[in-house]
């Protein structure tokens, strides 16, 4: 956890100012709506359906229990006694009265938090890995870069009116859990063979519209040219991002348009006459940043406990969650552990004011005081005691956090969808309870075995559905909404040895929505008889064979 | 006319004419704002003309187009089509690090306050405002932060901007 110095305190506590007067301006007349919007979307605001909706930034996904009650005290003094933990690693309220925003603001500034650049065209919260630090295929710890990433973004003068949103990721471990390659700029945290770190640099990626993997443009990047290449990147983008359009408006579209070689040939001309100058990092302030992390400590523990192992032998549900919610650990005798926020009749991601503080408890009380918001929509406790998991286990089972679903079918990711969004075509949580139920049997859920199923209103993709290995998108027809269906992608699959990102392919026609359980039963139903071995995933399968069976099963009734 | 601010307040009597393409209307001995295509065909005639001359970027122009006339130049707008174009931000940067301009940086077009602390921190010095800008409100918003984690090309002009982190 970074802490800030009264100079990071500043920059928050002037922001604030700075949008109580806009917002002031706005309220008296004398700033227009158009004036406006790009102002309260910097700070976090979008007008929603029913109410403004207030997004804040977790960078990187990372806070302590003293932010998470700041969270649920918003809940329920602002809002309506819920948040909703995004895709994104942030945290939304649904329900804010636009006035109170800078109050809003006051308080989060006041535990260190913001929504700066949570919207809005510019570079937004950094994301990373959710096992960063304790991963133990970790290669470099991220969480420093993502912190200088954070600073080095926040405010910057230059890139506040880019052509549109601006998402980085980081990952720093052999697996990317962070779906670099589906950003606009993914960096791969990497050490050369004296063990130097660096980055692997890779732009032009994204979801949305018109889903592309990123190209790699440079294989490693010493660290002390990471801000200034970053700064590269984004001038080019800013120049040259197309300003006529806003559906060809991302550097995806601009790295297409323009050839990889062409954009690559620019960004490095551009980092070539920057190289020497004042953005290049040095030891000594990546040491500073790195020394205002709270120093996580850890007892030495034998790697097995013996009461963990009993329970398990006894209790097939302490078993599974064992199996499914806990995750190793770098350090001997610890785990990781994820609390799902799936439950049914509950929109995923969702949690109360009340569950809030009571997970801030044990956050206390078992992981020292901090917790991890997943892209998944779950939350993590990333430094649990083995010899404790038995007492959480049953803690998180009183509260409810305790579904053994983590990277099952019932892990849905699910945008908000057209209950709140304006921008959404159809509805996403609605079709995600749906299925939620129709999978309930958790017999059947390991039966199925790894499966991420995501879900999105509309073509902006915040469900990520491009990179579920089942992935459904509300679209519109005549004023319906149907829903199309896409099998096979993935936000991190090992290709010929290498790991890569995949796009969902289309099966073909929308479906009703109350006929999509059904076609989530039949593509389960056709991945069972085609599974060569247990450990054969849904995603492996559709590799293996393409769309095609999938696509013969669900559509053969109809013809 | 627009008015016209810097860090320290209104800046009355602002000598610059912008020519709009009647030569009639431009006195001799002005101080002149030229086009980029006509700074770059009639440049030497102007000279002759006026007393001083500036030249008016638009955000999609080519900075190498004066790379070898900024001795001739004592200012040069950047034009703001619409306050969220953000391309003029990369464009003063660029001239005050790469080119090393330190005369006159001036933003003109679609100004408002909301947009001050940015673009002076860019390393713009004067602000032609939209007309239905308050001045004093302007000003202050040049100091709208007192920190900034970045380095910004303002280190390069007249006063300095915030407090900085790094490279500064």
């Amino acid at each position: 956890m970074y802490r800030y110095t009264e100079f990071d305190q500043s920059i928050v506590d002037q922001r604030v100012a700075q949008f109580r007067g806009q917002t002031e301006r706005y309220l008296a007349g004398k700033l227009s709506e158009d004036e406006f919007r790009p102002l309260r979307l910097q700070n976090g605001l979008y007008v929603q359906k029913h109410a403004p909706m207030l997004r804040v930034a977790i960078p990187y996904g990372l806070i302590d229990t003293r932010q998470l009650r700041m969270f649920a005290h918003i809940a329920r003094k602002y809002d309506r006694g819920y948040g909703h933990f995004t895709t994104r690693q942030n945290i939304q309220y649904n329900w804010p009265a636009l006035d109170r925003v800078p109050d809003i603001l006051a308080d989060l500034a006041s535990v260190q938090m913001h929504a700066i650049q949570t919207s809005g065209n510019c570079i937004r919260n950094t994301t990373t890995d959710q096992f960063a630090g304790i991963a133990p295929d970790e290669v470099v710890n991220p969480l420093v870069w993502a912190e200088i990433i954070r600073q080095w973004s926040t405010i910057h003068p230059e890139f506040a009116h880019l052509p549109r949103k601006f998402k980085i990721a980081i990952n720093g471990a052999r697996t990317d859990r962070a779906a670099t390659l589906v950003h606009d700029i993914g960096l791969t945290a990497l050490t050369d063979q004296a063990g130097n770190v660096g980055f692997r640099v890779a732009v032009g990626g994204g979801l949305g519209r018109t889903p592309i993997v990123g190209v790699v443009v440079r294989e490693f990047l010493p660290w002390q040219d990471l801000i200034t290449y970053l700064e590269a990147i984004l001038r080019v983008y800013n120049l040259t991002g197309r300003r006529d359009n806003k559906y060809k408006a991302r550097i995806k579209i601009t790295v297409k348009e323009t050839g990889v070689a062409e954009f690559s040939k620019r960004i490095e001309e551009e980092f070539a006459r920057t190289q020497s100058g004042p953005t290049r990092l040095t030891r000594e302030t990546v040491e500073a940043i790195g020394a205002r992390f709270t120093e996580t400590s850890y007892l030495p523990l034998p790697q097995d406990d013996a009461g963990v192992v009993t329970l398990a032998a006894s209790n097939s549900e302490f078993a599974r969650w064992l199996k499914r919610n806990t995750h190793a650990h770098r350090v001997s005798g610890y785990a990781a552990v994820t609390l799902s926020l799936k439950r049914k009749g509950v929109p995923p991601g969702d949690a109360t004011a009340d569950e809030m503080d009571a997970i801030a408890l044990l956050a206390d009380r078992f992981s020292q005081g901090e917790l991890r918001v997943t892209h998944e929509q779950n939350l993590v406790f990333a430094d649990v005691e083995k010899r404790e998991l038995p007492e959480l286990w049953r803690e998180l089972k009183a509260l409810g956090f305790a579904s053994t679903n983590i990277g099952l079918i019932g892990n849905i990711i699910a945008c908000p969808g057209g209950d709140f969004c304006s921008l959404a075509n159809a509805v996403s949580i609605p079709v995600a309870a749906a299925i939620h139920d129709r999978f309930e049997s958790l017999d059947y859920q390991f039966d199925i075995g790894e499966l991420d199923l995501n879900i999105s209103g509309c073509i902006n993709a915040c469900g990520h559905h491009h990179v579920g290995h089942i992935g459904i998108l509300g679209v519109d027809k005549n004023g319906e909404e149907w829903y199309q269906v896409t099998i096979g992608g993935a936000q991190s699959i090992a290709i010929n040895g290498s790991e890569t990102a995949r796009i969902g392919k289309i099966i073909g026609p929308s479906f009703a929505r109350a006929d999509v359980p059904d076609v989530v039963e039949k593509l389960i139903q056709t991945y069972l008889g085609l599974r060569e071995r247990d450990d054969e995933r849904f995603v492996d399968v559709v590799a293996r064979t393409g769309i095609e069976p999938f696509k013969e099963n669900v559509y053969a009734e109809a013809n | 006319m627009p008015k016209l601010i810097d860090h320290s307040g209104e800046r009355t009597g602002d000598p610059w004419i912008t020519y709009a393409g009647d030569a009639h209307a431009i006195p001799a001995g002005a101080c002149v704002i030229l086009p980029l295509t006509e700074f770059r065909e009639f440049a030497g005639t102007w000279k002759n003309h006026a007393k001083a001359l500036g030249v008016l970027l638009s955000p999609s122009d080519n900075l190498e187009l004066i790379a070898n006339d900024l001795d001739k130049l004592r200012l040069i707008a950047i034009d703001f089509p619409a306050f969220t174009d953000g391309r003029g931000y990369s464009l003063a940067n660029a001239l005050r690090s790469r080119y090393g301009w330190r005369g006159e940086l001036r933003a003109v077009g679609d100004i408002q306050q909301d947009q001050i602390y940015l673009l002076s921190r860019s390393g713009f010095d004067t602000f032609a405002l939209r007309d239905d800008q308050r001045a004093n409100e302007c000003v202050a918003a040049t100091d709208d932060f007192t920190h900034a984690y970045q380095w910004g090309a303002d280190r390069f002009g007249a006063r300095p901007g915030p407090q900085v982190r790094y490279g500064a």
